[in-house]
């Protein structure tokens, strides 16, 4: 390997993590609209994943956790931040560095389907990566008693100290003895070695009897055999396959280089559960065979909290709440944890469980909410203190009537809103009196509430529709759409934010520390003047009855 | 005159699905990919269909749609759907096609006519699943097994003479008449769709016009089948986005699909789905392409709106959890067939099907303590011969000899009386000796002609 891997001492890789991540952030430009903001697909994350461990990644679609993956890969590059690889960072690598560490860290994708070369064999295919980087490269390790400095010509290079190496000389004795690394499918005999000798210096060269094509499709046959297909598939086509079996192709192409990380970008996402079931298994018996380190990324929390020893949940690129997988699942800390969890459907009709159903869809990564990245959706998000005892009702009249706003206000005015524009044509604010209803009232209009309506002027139906709301909160909300209606939109969005604004929507939140084994969470609600996230859903699910 | 001889259930279903076959014609082979399934779907009820890949789950839905499309066929069995409204509609189009109950009880018997057609060694496994050869007219009638619609929708009336092959829509005084819908012209089934039964799509972008608002979609769809016009329409429209949910409709009603996230783009669907005021709702995987919260989201609606309008849904995913969710009934389909049927708590609680049994325990979380996961072996095989033997026997880790030779048919394994769970698996039923199961099997499942 190259000689940057070679800074950190050996004997510390061992224990510490394999990754390490700080201050990560991957930003897409590619909005196309000029001057618009990029993408913040992953936002500034911090984590680290040890030799051997399986951490899952979870999140919903727009979480940016498939960035992540792809930028721990190098398939996207860091906008910010750093991805330490045994110590490398290795979003600084270019050239033959980056090439040479590819073999080290791998990716899985979902779909089987697509991710495969319709016109090229299954053999073919596990062994492109091989062809690419030209394995095996018949890296020589010489075993000096003497510790004289070593050059290796011939077929072989000499090898990284830190890799096992593929041919091993050892200067003995009478003659020197080789030994041929497993993985290689020729013994010893097929290599010859001649070594001079100085007084402080040692030359060996290699010459190999084997060619690196023989070599190759061995390891393929052994490749395929290893993920639990057969030699005569060989010679078959992606399309003769059926979805599990393609993704053991896929996972057989991934391990060709002998990885020691590989990223796995929903893997099991597209199959039927009983195949499933299969692959997963695979996926942990290689880890244990191979010393595996994965990053698992998936959006089926089942099959994460299966085999995943701690967990990361990410929401509009930032990680909310990490730890490890079943105190998570047990005691989630983070509202966003919580919430997720409870969207989850348990295959137990009997199971009665009281759910906190989310308002709405995630905001768009490219104009993330201030404050914390969940504020708009949180059902448990810190009220300002004169709003703290209104009753449900009206904290989602306000919720809503924020999103309605901010809404409206981000959305790009469009070809006909511009024409409306110009010829003085209303552009949809001359019904808010209708969504101000709708909002307000519990039945969704005052026709509903059985009030007669004919003959209120706006601002009697504003009124009237206020009555469902609690009188603390009515007065900032009637000039809230007062200002809509004198076309003051942006005031009244302003307005809005300043009365019923807490910390969520002003502040990042820390990660703070919530359990012993080292788990954190993302939010506000863990400063001890606010109650904890089980008190606040509590409360919640208690009112809702 | 014999008493025509009524359905003594305490509510007629809506749609009927009897021994239904679809099948997929291409130069190699016949792929029967929904091979005979029979199951029921009453108003206000949710039957979940389960299935893998392959199962035939979606092409269920498709021939109850009329979707079929070519190199498939329905080849038999009948798909009643007993909407008063449906019938009377395409009664008055199709006078023609269609037959009065009345008039035929009047004059036949529905016993003497099943008692005719063994006479005549007529294949009757159309009627109720095979081994109906040597049963008893009488109490066939009795049991409710085999009604006078069941005759007419069969073909068998057509057989005997009595009434037209083409005949497909079936008044019935008394309860309402069917329409039994594979025999529907392409014409007839427009007239069905929407207002009869609407189907939703995994990907709702298959349902919604890139190039109209979704309100004028919607719109349309109101036009069509509540004959509202301008601002009447307008109003409906908005009513109904409102209806599921979708926040600021006022403004949204103006806006196009693409402009909708995946979660809003398949309520906007479901929104237009109610616009026609369907009767049955068949969701096929509506939820799978949407992340868990939005999943959830969409779930509870569907249950909202079912409440609401005493809606029959046919709910097809491969998602145990979804189904445990949502359905009342579950439908387990391998390979074709349907193996297993039951009251949702009764499929997860008692599974009795070995590939239901293995479906289950290969989801994760079921066995906390084991580090790996159950599995079955082997892959679904493509259905395309007629099965003398159980499908499911080269994976079955309880397979028998008798397996290989003889084709399971549905028997009653319900452990509660009203539990109508059944299997079609030569363990059962249960109570019987090994070789006494079999032969049940055997005699019930001979006969029954190839399509
Ligand atoms: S910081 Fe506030 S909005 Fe964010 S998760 Fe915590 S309580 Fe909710
Ligand atoms: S019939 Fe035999 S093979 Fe089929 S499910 Fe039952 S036991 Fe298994």
């Amino acid at each position: 390997m190259s000689e940057l891997l070679q800074e950190d001492d050996p004997a510390t890789n061992e224990n510490g993590p394999l990754v390490e991540v700080n201050g990560l952030k991957t930003y897409y430009d590619t909005g196309g609209l000029f001057g618009s903001n990029p993408v913040k697909a992953v936002d500034g994350v911090d984590f680290a994943i040890d030799r051997g461990e399986t951490l899952g990644l979870v999140g919903e679609s727009g979480s940016g956790k498939t960035t992540l993956g792809r930028t721990l890969v190098q398939l996207e590059s860091a906008t910010e931040g750093e991805v330490l690889f045994d110590g490398t960072d290795v979003t600084t690598l270019s050239g033959s560095d980056l090439k040479n560490w590819r073999r080290e860290a791998q990716i899985v994708f979902q779909d089987p389907e697509s991710s495969l070369n319709h016109r090229m064999t299954i053999g073919e295919i596990i062994r492109e990566p091989l062809d690419v980087h030209d394995w095996p490269n018949f890296s020589v390790a010489v075993d000096d008693p003497e510790d004289r400095s070593v050059s290796v010509s011939g077929d072989g290079i000499r090898a990284d100290p830190n890799e096992s190496a593929d041919i091993t000389v050892e200067l003995a004795g009478a003659g020197p003895s080789i030994a041929v690394r497993d993985a290689l499918a020729m013994n010893a005999d097929s290599v010859d070695v001649s070594v001079s000798e100085q007084s402080s210096s040692v030359s060996v060269s290699v010459s190999v009897a084997v060619s690196k094509a023989q070599l190759r499709r061995a390891h393929v046959r052994d490749l395929l055999e290893t993920v639990g297909l057969r030699e005569e598939h060989y010679y078959r086509y992606p399309h003769q396959f059926s979805g599990g079996q393609r993704q053991r192709v896929g996972i057989a192409r991934s391990l060709a280089l002998e990885p020691e990380f590989v990223v796995l970008d929903e893997p099991v996402s597209a199959l039927d559960v009983s195949v499933q079931a299969k692959i997963l298994n695979l996926l942990e018996d290689l880890q244990s065979e191979f010393g595996l380190t994965y990053l698992f990324i998936a959006h089926d929390l089942s099959v994460v909290r299966h085999i995943c020893d701690r967990v990361a949940v990410m929401y509009l690129g930032h990680i909310m709440e990490i730890g490890e997988t079943e105190e998570l699942f047990q005691n989630p800390e983070n509202p966003y944890t919580y919430s997720l969890l409870s969207a989850i459907p348990e295959p137990d009709p009997t199971a009665d469980r009281e759910r906190v159903t989310l308002r709405g869809t995630p905001p768009s990564p490219r104009d993330p909410p201030s404050g914390c990245p969940f504020s708009t959706r949180c059902p448990v998000k810190i009220r300002p203190e004169a709003f703290r005892d209104v009753d449900e009702h009206t904290w989602e009249s306000v919720e809503t009537l924020r999103e309605i706003l901010r809404e409206r206000e981000n959305r790009e005015m469009g070809v006909r809103d511009h024409a409306k524009a110009l010829l003085g044509l209303e552009t949809g604010f001359e019904d808010f009196v209708d969504v101000a209803e709708e909002v307000f009232t519990r039945n969704g209009s005052l026709e509903a509430e059985g009030v007669a309506t004919e003959g209120l002027d706006d601002s009697a139906r504003i009124e009237r529709a206020l009555d469902d709301i609690d009188p603390v909160a009515r007065e900032p909300l009637k000039e809230t759409i007062e200002l809509v209606l004198a076309d003051k939109e942006s005031r009244a969005h302003e307005l809005l934010v300043e009365t019923f604004e807490s910390d969520c929507g002003e502040q990042s939140p820390e990660h703070h520390s919530v359990s012993d084994s080292g788990r954190t969470s993302y939010c506000h609600r863990h400063r001890s003047e606010f109650d904890d996230t089980a008190v606040a859903f509590d409360d919640l699910l208690s009112s809702a009855e | 005159m014999a008493t025509p001889v009524s359905q003594t259930t305490t509510e007629s279903p809506l749609l009927s699905v009897k021994n239904l076959q679809t099948s997929f014609f291409t130069d190699k082979e016949t792929i029967r990919a929904v091979d005979r399934i029979s199951f029921d779907i009453h108003r206000g009820e949710t039957v979940g269909i389960v299935g893998e890949s392959g199962s035939g789950k979606s092409v269920t839905a498709r021939s109850i749609m009329g979707l079929v499309d070519s190199p498939g066929r329905i080849v038999g069995g009948s798909v009643q759907f007993s909407d008063v409204d449906t019938v009377e509609r395409l009664a008055e189009e199709y006078p023609g096609q269609t037959i009065d109950l009345a008039d035929i009880r009047a004059e036949h018997d529905p016993a003497a006519l099943i008692e005719q057609l063994q006479s005549r060694e007529a294949d009757l496994s159309r009627l109720n699943g095979p081994g109906m050869a040597d049963r008893d007219p009488v109490e066939l009638v009795r049991e409710g097994s085999v009604t006078m619609g069941d005759l007419v929708a069969g073909g068998y009336t057509d057989q005997l003479g009595i009434t037209d092959e083409d005949a497909y829509i079936v008044r019935d005084a008394d309860d309402g008449g069917f329409v039994d819908i594979t025999g529907a012209s392409e014409a007839a089934y427009r007239k069905i769709r929407g207002r009869g039964i609407a189907m939703i799509f995994q990907d709702p972008l298959t349902s919604l016009n890139p190039v109209y608002t979704v309100g004028n979609q919607i719109k349309e769809a109101i036009r069509l089948h509540q004959g509202l016009q301008g601002d009447e329409a307008h109003q409906e429209a908005i009513r109904l986005l409102e209806a599921v949910s979708i926040p600021d409709a006022h403004r949204r009603v103006d806006e196009y699909p693409h402009e909708f996230s995946g979660g809003m783009r398949q309520r906007a669907v479901i929104a237009m789905a109610l616009a026609c005021k369907p009767q049955l709702l068949i969701c096929d995987e509506p939820t799978t392409a949407l992340d868990v919260t939005i999943q959830a989201q969409i779930l509870e609606l569907l249950m909202e709106i079912q409440e609401e309008r005493d809606l029959a849904i046919m709910f097809i995913t491969h998602d145990m959890g979804v189904i445990a969710e949502i359905a009342d009934q579950v439908n387990v389909m391998y390979s074709g067939e349907l193996v297993e049927k039951a009251p949702v708590e009764s499929v997860f609680g008692a599974p009795k099907h070995p590939y239901t049994q293995g479906l289950l325990e290969s989801i994760p979380g079921r066995h906390p303590d084991e580090d790996r996961l159950r599995t079955i072996e082997g892959d679904v095989p493509t259905p395309n011969v007629k099965p003398t033997y159980c499908r499911f026997a080269p994976r079955c880790p309880k397979a028998f000899d008798a397996c290989d030779v003889v084709h399971p048919v549905n028997v009653d394994v319900s452990e509660d009386v009203d539990d109508n769970h059944t299997a079609a698996c030569l363990l059962y039923p249960e109570d019987l000796p090994e070789s006494d199961a079999v032969e049940h099997h055997r005699k019930r499942g001979d006969g029954g002609d190839d399509q």
